[in-house]
């Protein structure tokens, strides 16, 4: 069937079929129709196809439209969902960053006294319990609590060692040792330290260092 | 486009969920007719179908009348007909269509049944089931466009715009997929 006509030809003839040739190329195609019998044929036989396959049955479920209308409905009910817990979410960063201002201070004062800054390593073997920290005279009357290591931005005029175990706290200075109390507030943080001859008031610097203010 | 649909899709747009359920009405068979083509599962297609109107619902804000609504939604339907082949695997590979499991009727053949047809009614009936397993055989890709063209009515150039092709492309794979489906029922001795 259709020797001798070009592939060129049938496409033009299907192209026909579809109203989708110029006016110039339908003229050939009627014309050549006309005279070819084997494409006429295949004319005859897609323009069968072309019917039936427009009457081709789709099996279009009963509930195609109740299915497609509930998944948009949970699909809403979803970024409804979505929008409530973003806004949980941000109200509770909110809450947070506020309620985080506000006992900002306190924060750091209940987390220095495990951390102070490298305490001194040497000293806490000797208690399990016993913290040793380094007192850096800062002012008259203050000493800064650091590492036993002198950083540059500390202070070393004046050094002292005191040794934390529980409420015991050992005081050492200039060769003299003194025992003494050491009291906590209620978060557990250091507070008061009350040795023979000095007392010391724990106080936080802007800077977020502590320091003993010495009575 | 029309002028009562172009206010629905701008309802719908606007979060307006009835105006988006009666763009549902007008679209939803023809979409299906198109996804079905490639799925050839009544099942599957179902699911795809929901799927692409949940896409289409979700990205309605973005839609800008660029190119006809209808184009729109069925690019929407034919990616997601093909995600759901990839992921089937068997996508080109798929040989005959469903026989159906009873929970759904024929779209055009409705509470027809073999005992109430007249004798061309029946024979026209066995012609077209003939002619769907011969679609079947077809690949993915002239299944595709010839569904396009006889069953949704597209133009070239809108059959074009829809797969990204030269109209040049749509005329001669058209050719092509009536000459493949063509041959196919005349191996079945099938009256042309």
């Amino acid at each position: 069937m259709m020797q001798g006509c070009s592939e060129e030809m049938k496409e033009k003839i299907s192209a026909y079929l579809d109203k989708e040739c110029t006016a110039e190329e339908a003229a050939l195609v009627e014309s050549h129709l006309a005279q070819c019998k084997d494409c006429a044929a295949f004319y005859r036989q897609i323009s069968e196809l072309s019917l039936l396959t427009g009457e081709l049955p789709v099996p279009i479920p009963k509930s195609l439209h109740r299915n497609i209308m509930s998944s948009v409905k949970r699909q809403n009910t979803k970024r409804e969902s979505f929008k409530k817990y973003v806004a949980v979410f941000a109200a509770s960063v909110l809450f947070c960053v506020m309620l985080g201002s506000f006992f900002y201070t306190d924060f750091w004062k209940a987390k220095i006294p495990n951390t102070l800054r490298s305490a001194d390593a040497a000293s806490s073997e000797s208690a399990n319990t016993a913290q040793a920290f380094v007192l850096y005279a800062v002012a008259d009357g203050k000493f800064e609590m650091g590492p036993s290591v002198p950083t540059a931005d500390v202070s070393q005029t004046e050094e002292a060692v005191l040794t934390l175990d529980g409420e015991v706290a050992v005081y050492r200075f200039q060769g003299a040792e003194q025992n003494g109390t050491a009291l906590y507030d209620q978060n557990g943080a250091l507070w008061r330290l009350e040795f023979p001859s000095v007392h010391f008031n724990v106080a936080y610097g802007t800077d977020g260092k502590r320091y003993l203010e010495a009575e | 486009m029309k002028q009562s649909e172009e206010k629905l899709i701008q309802q719908a747009q606007t979060g307006n969920e009835h105006a988006f359920e009666y763009l549902v009405r007008l679209y939803e068979v023809r979409v299906f007719s198109y996804v079905y083509s490639f799925l050839q599962n009544t099942q599957d297609a179902e699911e795809a179908v929901q799927d692409t109107f949940v896409k289409a619902w979700q990205g309605l804000p973005r839609f800008r009348g660029e190119s006809s609504f209808a184009t729109w939604l069925l690019r929407i339907a034919r990616n997601t007909a093909l995600d759901a082949l990839r992921q089937r695997r068997e996508a080109c590979l798929s040989l005959y269509a469903e026989n159906g499991d009873g929970a759904y009727e024929p779209l055009s053949l409705a509470d027809e049944t073999p005992a109430h047809n007249p004798p061309a009614a029946l024979e026209q009936q066995e012609r077209l089931e003939t002619l769907r397993r011969a679609m079947g055989l077809l690949s993915a890709e002239h299944r595709e466009i010839l569904i396009l063209r006889e069953m949704e009515g597209y133009d070239y150039a809108a059959i074009a715009e829809l797969l990204h092709l030269e109209v040049g492309t749509v005329k001669s794979r058209l050719f092509r997929a009536r000459e493949a489906l063509k041959n196919i029922l005349q191996s079945w001795n099938f009256s042309l």
